[in-house]
């Protein structure tokens, strides 16, 4: 007869050994069957809702020991820097006599063994007192208060302008693939990864603040706008208050440095969004989802940047930390009150205090970031839960 | 319902231009089998790819035609054909690991079919694609389907990513989704290749079974002769991007004319024969990027003669619906 590769005999084994002992099943619930699944099916979704709440606070509290020693080792590095507080307060202050040097260092605890100081700064900080900072003479926890909204405001912005320009540009360089656009946008890109921060900072304050004069140069706001302030997010508090002014100015003065900041980001992403792009569209299930009759733009969003997105979520991880570097100097350079300015000061002016507050508030935004993106991870691929 | 006529797609490659479909006729009537058997790479899938108008570069068709229920698909406009697509003629793929998107889940890339043909909602959509919401009644008709395609607690199953189904089930689910719009053309691209040799045969069974309920006809892609006759009512077979034979089953198992097919018989066992000397078929498929137009099958051919060299060759009647592609029978 016909040639053997094949006999179709198999029969009832594995899989279909499973699907028929669980058919009749659900073919003899009938109809009711569906109710009763949806009930357990929401229970599960409860379940599963409680343990990944569950995991997200383990996750919180691992963080503990990370910060605690980026804590420790800032103490103990601060301490290595040549010339501390006082003689550099005594360096402006003029003559002073010895006594007056002890005394100072006493009253600052500076005398003791460092193990001594670690010790009772930590046991300090235990109870949310991080100390007074030697220069404003204020408690470090105010400043950093002022500081950290907006260093928040310009890095939530810098990142959504990054996203915002780069994953159109990364999606449409892989899809017209070595096309002007593509060529030209990632010429840009590899411009933006290699621009120093405060280059094109200065860049964009000569075009569009003294040539064009249309974007303010230095600070978050300008003065008289009558901001009342909420929560410290400028942007948020001017519209909460319906203070349209305030919104403008606020806005304008945010917009150079979230590009400055921004622009690294946008080109790493962009890089990562079309090369993922080039690799998800050509995979088989694009071509299910052409096949099924649906849009190419949605074969594009729907099926395509959907599964880019998974790594460029892993690169936009990595990217929080460089973000949190960039801003020492986008801040420094736009005279923008946050942390990244407080740090700078501070480490300059040995004002202890404020360098290991602000540090400890680096080190949980970070953290907290990267919490932030590996829970955005586990929503965006079902294979993975934290 | 579907006749295929001098059919070339070619990919522009820097090696050159690969014929990958090459002067191909087919034709297929309704609620028919036809078997397109031949060796990996001979442009089994591009065939498939062509006739649903997917070919994405480097690849570009560059004649013939697709009349499919009197109308020629490579005639139509895009939105025209997105219409056709998923809906009248669907397609299952080689791979079941890799066809299903991994990162939906399985029920909603089923109602997806639905919704895109606007199947869900009394308005067409055209393509477009809305919202994820879920309604009751739309999900029963997903259950629906995988009940149909054997998928056992679809209430379950619905919620789950293709990662936790298994090769079978992921198979079950892709021919689900080509029965969504009840399409009346089954392009199945070697559906069971992936799969254990148990669940090929369960999955067989599945498309015979709609075969038969459904009366849609199908291309199966395989390159597996004895699944051929055992599933197919015509058997097409193709070497080196051409269409070399072509008749119903038992004509070309039994009778085959071009040696090409000769030789592939030649070359796998066959039942009743109990010492039958296997011989493979000498030489290698020839480079797609290097074909002159003469006959592809001439360097391994022990009948090759010099009117194999030239140039126009076409599919000959040598009776009963049984076309062969050869010079002996021109
Ligand atoms: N994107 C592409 N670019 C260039 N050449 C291609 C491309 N896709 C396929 N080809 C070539 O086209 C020819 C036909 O490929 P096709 O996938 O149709 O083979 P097939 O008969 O389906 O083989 P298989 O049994 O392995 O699936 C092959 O020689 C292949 O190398
Ligand atoms: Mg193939």
């Amino acid at each position: 007869m016909f040639p053997i590769g094949l006999e179709p005999d198999g029969g009832a084994q594995g899989e279909e050994v499973r699907a028929q002992s669980e058919e009749p099943r659900a073919k003899s619930a009938g109809q009711k069957a569906f109710p009763l699944c949806a009930t357990s099916n929401t229970t599960r979704t409860k379940e599963v809702r409680i343990l990944r709440t569950a995991k997200i606070i383990q996750r919180i509290l691992a963080t503990v020991p990370i910060v605690l020693g980026v804590v420790i080792l800032v103490f103990v590095f601060m301490r290595f820097i040549p010339g501390d507080p006082v003689d550099l307060m005594m360096g402006q202050a003029g003559n002073v006599s010895r006594q007056e040097v002890a005394d100072l260092r006493a009253q600052f605890n500076l005398d003791a063994p460092i193990y001594v100081q670690l010790y009772d700064y930590l046991g300090k900080a235990v109870q949310g007192n991080l100390g007074e900072s030697y220069m404003e003479k204020r408690p470090v926890i105010d400043l950093i208060g002022q500081a950290l909204p907006a260093t928040l405001e310009l890095s939530l912005m810098a990142i959504l302008f990054a996203l915002i320009v780069a994953i159109p540009i990364g999606v449409y360089s892989a899809v017209k693939q070595n096309s002007v656009l593509d060529r030209a946008s990632m010429g840009i890109s590899f411009l933006g990864v290699s621009m120093p921060g405060f280059w094109l900072g200065i860049l964009l304050m000569l075009i569009f603040s003294v040539k064009l004069g249309i974007a303010p140069t230095q600070g978050r706001i300008a003065y008289g706008t009558g901001l009342v302030k909420v929560t410290g997010f400028y942007v948020l508090d001017s519209t909460l208050t319906g203070n349209w002014v305030a919104l403008r100015s606020s806005l304008a003065h945010l917009i150079l440095p979230a590009i400055t900041l921004g622009s690294p980001t946008a080109a790493v992403v962009a890089r990562v969004v079309r090369s993922s792009m080039l690799e998800v569209m050509r995979q088989d299930y694009i071509v299910l989802a052409r096949a099924k009759g649906l849009r190419e733009f949605w074969v594009v969003v729907r099926h395509g940047l959907r599964n880019a997105l998974i790594p460029t979520v892993t690169v936009l991880g990595t990217e929080v930390g460089a973000l949190l570097g960039g801003n020492m100097i986008v801040e420094t350079v736009f005279g923008w009150p946050g942390l990244g300015r407080l740090a700078v000061t501070a480490i300059f002016n040995r004002d202890y205090p404020l360098v290991q507050g602000v540090v400890m508030f680096y080190a949980l935004v970070f953290v907290m970031a990267n919490l932030g993106v590996d829970i955005l991870y586990t929503y965006l691929n079902p294979k993975i839960s934290l | 319902m579907l006749a295929i006529e001098r059919l070339t797609m070619i990919y522009e490659t820097k090696r050159g231009r690969v014929k990958a479909v090459n002067k191909v006729d087919l034709s297929l009537g309704k609620g028919e089998i036809l078997g397109l058997v031949g060796e990996s790479g001979c442009g089994k899938s591009a065939t498939l790819l062509t006739i649903l108008g997917l070919v994405s570069y480097p690849g570009k068709v560059t004649g013939g035609r697709i009349i499919f229920r009197g109308e020629d698909l490579l005639q139509k406009t895009p939105a025209a054909l997105r219409k056709i697509r998923g809906k009248e003629i669907a397609m299952i793929f080689q791979d079941p690991m890799t066809t299903l998107n991994p990162v939906f889940k399985v029920g909603d890339q089923i109602r997806e079919s639905l919704q895109i043909h606007g199947l869900l909602n009394e308005q067409a959509e055209g393509g477009r694609f809305k919202g994820r919401k879920r309604k009751e009644s739309e999900m029963d008709r997903v259950y629906q389907l995988m009940r149909e395609v054997g998928i056992p607690s679809p209430e379950k199953r619905y919620f789950e990513y293709p990662f936790q189904f298994s090769g079978g089930m992921q198979q079950r689910a892709i021919i689900a989704i080509a029965l969504a719009c009840s399409a009346q053309l089954l392009l199945a691209d070697e559906p069971t290749t992936a799969l254990d040799v148990t669940i090929q045969a369960q999955i067989l069974e599945l498309l015979a079974k709609i075969n038969r309920e459904r009366e849609t006809a199908m291309i199966l892609v395989t390159h597996n002769l004895a699944m051929a006759a055992e599933f197919c009512q015509r058997i097409a077979v193709m070497y080196a991007g051409e269409i070399v034979e072509q008749g119903s089953t038992d004509e070309v198992l039994e009778k085959p004319q071009h040696p090409y097919t000769q030789g592939l018989l030649r070359s796998i066992p066959r039942i009743g024969k109990v010492k039958q000397k296997l011989e493979p078929i000498p030489g290698t498929v020839p480079d797609l990027a290097a074909l002159d137009g003469t006959c592809p099958f001439y360097p391994r051919c022990a009948q090759a003669r010099p009117a194999c060299l030239e140039d126009e060759r076409s599919l000959e009647d040598v009776g009963g619906g049984h076309w062969v592609k050869c010079a002996l029978y021109s």
